[in-house]
Parts: structure tokens; C-alpha cells; sequence
């Protein structure tokens, strides 16, 4: 009877174990399969075993997560690259994961007044202005604005309105995006960045302190998109609140399929504080 | 006898496939083509060809491919194509073990269509669970010593940041 039972055991859990399942399929099949999912769970993956890691790194894989630029977007990035760290060679060998990473990372370009990242999820370009790349009336007059450090930006400084009856913000970008549709966002917020860098803290939050509680803002922009379909704008929005981030926006699409370059202008950003005026 | 190569009469050409438990088939030429592997068999061996040997495919496994290639030997119209739709979805709904052989066969017999149709199913079976609910479910054992888990984290950590 013992006999019988260990020749069951025997017979029965090599059977179950080495019954043949998706972790025992060839890597490019494996790969093929992660073709579908997006760059979050293809990593999430990599960690189930050995095959499923190797299948994870496939050119292929990443190539179709990568918007169709990234070679463009690689030359800006690689740029940045270099002169951050000199001494490293921008032509080593990149697989295409590496290149995913490489930009989903925030990547400054243009003397880092501009900042290219991918989002994580679905590979889409995202691409950021500082204040400092945008010609805005009145700017190197301390009578009008002061550039406030702050943590809250991603360029770690902000351009603040001390006063001023109205303004143009005229921001131009040669870009090379990937056909698709844009939304276009003018980002401004009223009071006090919250995260100011401590050393300004103090005399940035008595300059705020004047301006905040009582003031209301009107916005008007449009926009004169060359090589875009403009959708649809939000022309004028009357925003009130202190500490509140605003944006507004515009939503183009950009109907080539190949990548070539764009170059949009926004033009005539108006604004009043009408109740600033009586003070 | 020999004489049927008119390009016309080539659509109701039959050959033999074998499957690796000897089992033979005639399919129609057609719809064996669907099989990039045995299409360039098929152009090797020219005319002469018997029986074309698949030892990495079982009787059962190369009946559903067949089955496949034959529903998927002529271009659908307009038409028709919501109805292969729900063919196809109806053909890879088999259950696990039937799905990792008829995987193997596609990808063997380089039929990049119905290699599609399975990996995609595939992953819509894998989406959205967590690496533990998939090691249970498909039975994949975690193969990794522990540092090289760390390190594959680490690799990846911008992706969990």
C-alpha cells in the first residue's frame, strides 16, 4: 500500500508541475504578448520570472510605445545629456526600453527654458515653457514683474505680476510633434506659490500679501496655429480665488502623420486687475 | 495528371501535412499558404511534394489551426468582417492548455495573423491583474534569486516611482 501511494505521488506531481503553461512559451512569443500592454505593466511583468524579464526587453515591444519622433526627441534629450555630464558618449548603443526611460524623464532643452517628457503610461509628448522663454510685456521692469523662486514650478521660478493695467504674452516653439491632438495651457496662479525657496520666503510673502484677497482677473488669448487645426479655445475666463493654479485651454490637432515641425504663436494674453486700479 | 499549375485551378490544389503524432491531413493549398513556413516548404519542394512533415504540431493542435487557416484563406469583403470578428473572438476562446499549443503552432508555422489573434487574447487575459494573480493563474513559477529580483526593480523603479 506505501508503494502505491509513493507511486502516486510519482505519477501524479511531476504531471501537474510540469504541465506546459505561458511561462514556458519562447521569449519572442512572450513579447509578442506584451506588444499589448502598456510600458507600466510590461515592467510590472518583467518581474514574474527569467522569461517573462527577457521577452520585457525586446526592441519590438518598446518601438511601438515610442511616439513616432523619439528620435528627434532623443537628439534634444542627448544634447541636455552632454552638457550635464560631459565626457559621456550620446552614440553608445541605446536599446529601445533605455530610450523610453530616457524620456520619460523631464529633458531640458533650449538653454533649459523648455522641458520634453513622455508620459509613463501611453508614451505621449509633453512639453513645457518656463516664463523666461515667453516675451511678456513689461517683463524686465521691477516696477512690473519680479521672478519669484518657487518649488511649485518645474523650471523653479516663476514670473510675478506686481502690477500692471494689461499685457501681451507672445510665446513661439518649433517643435517636432508627433501627429495627434495638443491641448495648450497657459498656467498662471493668483496669490503666493506656497512652496517658496526659504531664503525669498519672507520678503516674497510680504510682496504677496498686498496683492492677495481682493483681486479678480480677465483673461482673453488666441492662439494662430500654423500647421494645426485649432478646435476650440477658451477665449475669456474671469477668475477669482487666491492660490488657485489656472489654466486655460486650447485643444489643436495636428493631422500629418510624419513628424515635421510646428511652430505656433500665442498672442495678445490680455490682463486686467480692475480692482487693483483703486488702490 | 501533373498538369494543374494554372494559377486558376491552384485554389483547389490539396496537400498532405503530417502531423508529430503521424497523423496525416489534406488541406487545401490555399489555405496551408495561411502557414508561411509551410508555403516555403511548399515552394521548395516544388510540386513534388508528398507529405509535409510538422513535427512540432499535434493531430488535435493542427485541426484548430486548420480550422483557422481555412476560415481565413480568402480576403473577408466589407461585408463580412464583423462576422470574422466574432468568429475569431469565439476561435480563441479555448481554454489554457489548448491556447499554449495553439500559440506554439502559430508561432512554429509563422501564421503572423492568428500569432496575433492569440497573443492579443493573451494579454487581455493578463491586463490589470497583479504579477501574483498571473503566477497563480497561468502556474509560473518565480525563477529569480533574490538579488536579481532587486535589481530588476531597481532597473524599473522609474516605472513605479
Amino acid at each position: 500500500m506505501g508503494i502505491g501511494f509513493s507511486f502516486f505521488a510519482v505519477e501524479t506531481l511531476p504531471a501537474l508541475s510540469s504541465k506546459p503553461g505561458l511561462g514556458d512559451l519562447p521569449e519572442d512569443c512572450i513579447s509578442s504578448i506584451l506588444r499589448y500592454l502598456d510600458p507600466l505593466e510590461i515592467c510590472k511583468l518583467a518581474l514574474l520570472n527569467r522569461n517573462f524579464h527577457g521577452a520585457s526587453l525586446a526592441d519590438f515591444v518598446w518601438e511601438s510605445k515610442l511616439p513616432p519622433n523619439y528620435k528627434l526627441l532623443l537628439h534634444r534629450a542627448a544634447l541636455v545629456h552632454d552638457h550635464d555630464h560631459d565626457g559621456n558618449n550620446p552614440h553608445v548603443y541605446l536599446s529601445k526600453k533605455d530610450i523610453y526611460t530616457k524620456l520619460c524623464r523631464p529633458n531640458r532643452f533650449d538653454g533649459g527654458t523648455k522641458e520634453v517628457w513622455l508620459d509613463k503610461r501611453w508614451g505621449k509628448v509633453f512639453l513645457s515653457i518656463s516664463s523666461k522663454a515667453l516675451r511678456i510685456t513689461g517683463i524686465d521692469d521691477r516696477r512690473y514683474w519680479n521672478f519669484l523662486p518657487t518649488e511649485e514650478s518645474r523650471f523653479k521660478t516663476v514670473a510675478y505680476l506686481q502690477q500692471i493695467w494689461w499685457l501681451e504674452v507672445i510665446g513661439e516653439l518649433e517643435f517636432e510633434f508627433p501627429a495627434g491632438g495638443y491641448g495648450l495651457c497657459f498656467r498662471l496662479q493668483l496669490g503666493k506659490p506656497t512652496k517658496l525657496k526659504k531664503a525669498e520666503d519672507s520678503a516674497a510673502s510680504t510682496l504677496i500679501k498686498s496683492m492677495v484677497g481682493t483681486q479678480s482677473l480677465y483673461a482673453f488669448s488666441w492662439l494662430h496655429p500654423t500647421a494645426t487645426q485649432l478646435l476650440h479655445s477658451v477665449t475669456c475666463a474671469n477668475l477669482r480665488g487666491a492660490g488657485a493654479i489656472i489654466m486655460w485651454v486650447a485643444l489643436m490637432s495636428k493631422t500629418q502623420t510624419r513628424p515635421s515641425p510646428l511652430s505656433f504663436q500665442c498672442s495678445r494674453l490680455i490682463v486686467l486687475i480692475p480692482k487693483l486700479a483703486s488702490a | 495528371m501533373a498538369s494543374s499549375t494554372s494559377g486558376s485551378s491552384s485554389s483547389s490544389k490539396v496537400v498532405k501535412i503530417r502531423s508529430s503524432d503521424n497523423e496525416n491531413f489534406e488541406v487545401e493549398e490555399a489555405a496551408a499558404a495561411r502557414s508561411e513556413t509551410i508555403k516555403k516548404l511548399l515552394e521548395d519542394v516544388g510540386d513534388d511534394a508528398d507529405v509535409i512533415p510538422l513535427p512540432n504540431v499535434d493531430a488535435k493542435t493542427l485541426v484548430k489551426v486548420m480550422e483557422w487557416c481555412k476560415k481565413h484563406m480568402d480576403d473577408v469583403d466589407e461585408l463580412n468582417k464583423e462576422e470574422m470578428k466574432t468568429w475569431d473572438a469565439e476561435f480563441v476562446d479555448m481554454d489554457q492548455s489548448c491556447l499554449y499549443n495553439v500559440l506554439l503552432a502559430a508561432n512554429f508555422l509563422n501564421i503572423k495573423e492568428l500569432l496575433d489573434q492569440l497573443t492579443q487574447k493573451v494579454a487581455d487575459m493578463i491586463k490589470g491583474k497583479s504579477p501574483e494573480e498571473i503566477r497563480a493563474t497561468f502556474n509560473i513559477k518565480n525563477d529569480f534569486t533574490p538579488e536579481e529580483e532587486a535589481e530588476i526593480r531597481k532597473q524599473n523603479a522609474w516605472a513605479f516611482e
